[in-house]
């Protein structure tokens, strides 16, 4: 005789029947031999949260909160020949109905990172006052250099390299006249570096003009800076790159390390955006060049310069923080602008090479 | 039974099987922890490995396999919890609250970076600010994800369920804690008491309350231990906390009531100090030989910068790799171990609860609440479901 418990869902007391398995059905007897309850075998599941092996609990299919329990494992092993094909339950999907919502919990995520989050960071930025912006650029303008050098940021200042400075930014039509309230500082970090921070703010490292061959280098590097200026790229990236790492904490949990992994999803994402911000910049530098008379020879050979330091791992490039310079070289090098003249002359460029001393 | 043709002959008879197990329902009831450690060790790496291929996908499923393992294990006056809760309800749960949490975790995220902007060297402080922020936002997670956990165990079919507002709990805690703080820690017997007492009462077994015997001592009683322990913190290296713990349990736990039915609790300090010691140890030990192992990469990832546009980069190594690795590594072996320590828990909960009383089954029926559909998420986004 196999013992059964059942429990009807309503009470904690059990009644305590026999079980009878036919190859179709169970039926529950009590002692006189009546028939208390019947199922269909198809009609039950083996309880899902059931794992433990002494025990074997059914769930009638009709009745979710009942339990059938038979306390005997070798019953188990016994009529697993019948119950073989008894899913466990309740559960709402098959195996394609799980793949499906992998598939579409995946394609959420995706979308909102990959199509979400830039444009509304696109969105954003038309948001944001442009006095708004010039404040934030001012702080990141101060931060950055101070980031790289562990110092706080010193401007280089000599009378001769700003007025330099300032001719260099008139050829390329960027001088005050051009509505664009541009602020270029030079500052002093050994490291070959540029960047254009929110709200029309220029910080160039003066490790840049110390590796410059020539004053057109300097001068395409400005016009590509500005380049980000004009489209607020900077401005974006901040945007984008905040709602990434929202995006992901929220995904993987808000705890210490996931923020480190958050970051990291930053910088593996926000280069793909880069890529195309800098070919926008890189578009307009050569127009602001071409317009001006100035060579993009400069400009192409500071690309090559640094494809050797940069980029160097073959096959990671497209994940480091800076586009391909070869191919950003060659499309400089395509530009031919007619009766080019240097951007400065001898002794401005002295001058501007000599800004921090 | 004749039906049952293709089994071997010696299952047919009925000598060899056991006669039915006596219904406990009438006695004294127990409560047993029976889950073994190879297993749980096995489930918990199988998981993580999983993790590391499906790039985390298959938590929801890993932690729904963990829980129905834990719960099964747990069996109360002879029949074994269940864990009905399905993985595509984390799922959806998570989702659910993405969509109101995602927006705050980004405004947090700017406020964050013009404050450290415009005060660089106070940087570190706003972060510790939203840290501190999360955590806090992190026990009502944790009471929310506890709702759902209870309202997806079932016994004998019928649901557990949790009352009480997630809200109120976080309040409980912050009041508590921010004192408990401000006294230097004194008056961290009273929080632990009285936090507890808000989880219990606010507990359900169907249509049965748990409830809190509180005219039977209060925590004063544990007060001359807890200063003693509190003195020997330091010299002991936290570890005196583990003889209060075992006097806190034993205080608390035995004043919970199912009706009638009353736990003792037997559990002395140096078996609290077992739970803990080795997973700590381990954690430690595992968390900074794979910080130590990655971190000579870091500097270079430092130099990334969020806001410039940098033309030039002389970083050799591509700087997400060691963050990742080390981020990846570090949740990986916590989250084991945190995973292993629940079991360590619940074995030596197993082992120091009895319980005195009769249980009238009869009396217990199936809770009127009807669940929720969906939950946890919360919880899910900050991280504090533990299970
Ligand atoms: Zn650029």
């Amino acid at each position: 005789m196999t013992v059964a418990r059942y429990f009807d869902g309503q009470s904690a007391e059990g009644r305590t029947l026999e079980a009878q398995f036919t190859p179709e059905r169970l039926e529950l007897l009590d002692a006189e031999n009546r028939t208390v309850k019947a199922w269909a075998l198809r009609d039950l599941w083996r309880s899902a949260g059931q794992v433990a092996d002494d025990r074997l609990v059914l769930v009638p299919k009709d009745a979710p909160e009942s339990r059938v329990i038979i306390d005997n494992p070798t019953l188990e092993y016994l009529i697993r020949q019948r119950i073989a094909d008894l899913r466990r339950g309740p559960q709402s999907r098959n195996w394609k109905g799980r793949l499906g919502l992998v598939a579409a919990f995946v394609a959420v995520c995706g979308f909102f990172i990959f199509y979400g989050v830039p444009n509304l960071a696109a969105l954003g930025v038309h948001l944001i006052p442009k006095e708004t912006e010039r404040r934030i650029g001012e702080v990141v303008a101060e931060a950055v250099p101070y980031m790289f050098s562990g110092k706080p940021a010193r401007y280089c200042e000599s009378r001769e390299g700003r007025a330099a400075l300032d001719r260099l930014l008139a050829r390329l039509s960027l001088g005050p006249s051009s509505g664009l309230d541009l602020k270029v500082r030079v500052v002093q970090v050994p490291i070959a570096n540029a960047f254009a921070a929110p709200g029309g703010h220029i910080v160039v490292f003066s490790g840049l003009l110390d590796d410059a061959n020539e004053p057109d280098s300097i001068a395409g590097i400005l016009a590509h800076e500005v380049g980000h200026v004009i489209k607020r790229h900077a401005l974006r990236r901040w945007l984008r790159e905040r709602g990434t790492t929202g995006f992901v904490d929220v995904l993987i949990g808000g705890v210490p390390g996931a923020s480190v992994l958050t970051s990291v999803a930053d910088v593996a994402l926000g280069s793909s955006y880069s890529r195309a911000d800098e070919a926008e910049a890189d578009a307009i530098a050569l127009d602001l060049l071409a317009k001006a008379g100035i060579s993009t020879k400069g400009l192409a050979d500071f690309f090559d310069s640094i494809r050797g330091q940069g980029d160097g791992a073959t096959g990671a490039w497209w994940l480091s923080s800076h586009p391909p310079t070869e191919e950003r070289g060659n499309r400089a090098r395509a530009v031919t602008v007619p009766n080019a003249t240097p951007a400065l002359d001898a002794a401005d460029w002295q001058a501007l090479k000599a800004i921090c001393r | 039974m004749s039906a049952v043709s293709d089994v071997p002959e010696d299952l047919y008879n009925p000598t060899a099987l056991p006669t039915a197990p006596p219904d406990a329902s009438h006695r004294r009831p127990a409560l047993a922890y029976d889950g073994r450690g190879r297993e749980v060790f096995g489930l918990v790496i199988g998981n993580a490995f999983l993790g590391l291929v499906t790039l985390g996908l298959n938590r929801f499923w890993a932690r729904t396999r963990y829980r129905r393992y834990l719960w099964n294990h747990v069996s109360f006056a002879g029949d074994r919890l269940e864990y009905m809760g399905r993985p595509d309800e984390l799922m959806v749960g998570l989702f659910a609250t993405g969509a109101i949490f995602v927006p705050v975790f980004v405004a947090l995220g700017l406020a964050i970076d013009l404050l450290s902007f415009s005060a660089p060297p106070f940087a570190p402080l706003y972060q510790a600010g939203a840290f501190v922020l999360i955590f806090i936002l992190g026990q009502l997670a944790a009471f929310r994800a506890r709702r759902f956990r209870l309202s997806r165990t079932t016994w004998r079919g019928l649901r557990f369920h949790q009352d009480g507002s997630a809200f109120g709990y976080m309040l409980r805690w912050l009041g508590w804690t921010v004192l408990a703080i401000a006294t230097a820690g004194l008056t961290l017997p009273f929080r632990n008491k009285s936090l507890y007492r808000y989880r219990m009462r606010h507990t359900w077994v169907g249509d049965q309350q748990l409830t809190y015997d509180d005219d039977s001592g209060s925590p004063w009683r544990l007060m001359p231990r807890w200063f003693l322990c509190w003195l020997l913190l330091g010299p002991t290296l936290f570890m005196s906390y583990a003889w209060y713990r075992a006097a806190e349990l034993r205080h608390i736990v035995a004043r919970t009531r199912l009706g009638t039915v009353a736990p003792t609790v037997v559990i002395s300090g140096w078996r609290v100090l077992k739970i803990y010691f080795w997973p700590v140890v381990l954690a430690i030990v595992l968390v900074i030989g794979v910080s130590v192992l990655a971190n000579w990469l870091l500097i270079y990832f430092i130099g990334a910068d969020t806001f410039g546009y940098g033309l030039a980069d002389r970083s050799k190594i591509p700087p997400w790799v060691q963050p990742l690795l080390q981020a990846v590594l570090v949740l990986l072996v916590l989250g084991i171990v945190q995973q292993f320590l629940l079991h360590r828990e619940l074995r030596a909960i197993g082992e120091a609860l009895s319980l005195e009383g009769r249980l009238d089954a009869a009396v217990i029926r199936q809770s009127p609440v009807r669940p929720r559909r969906f939950g946890e998420g919360l919880a899910d986004a900050l991280d504090v479901g533990g299970l």
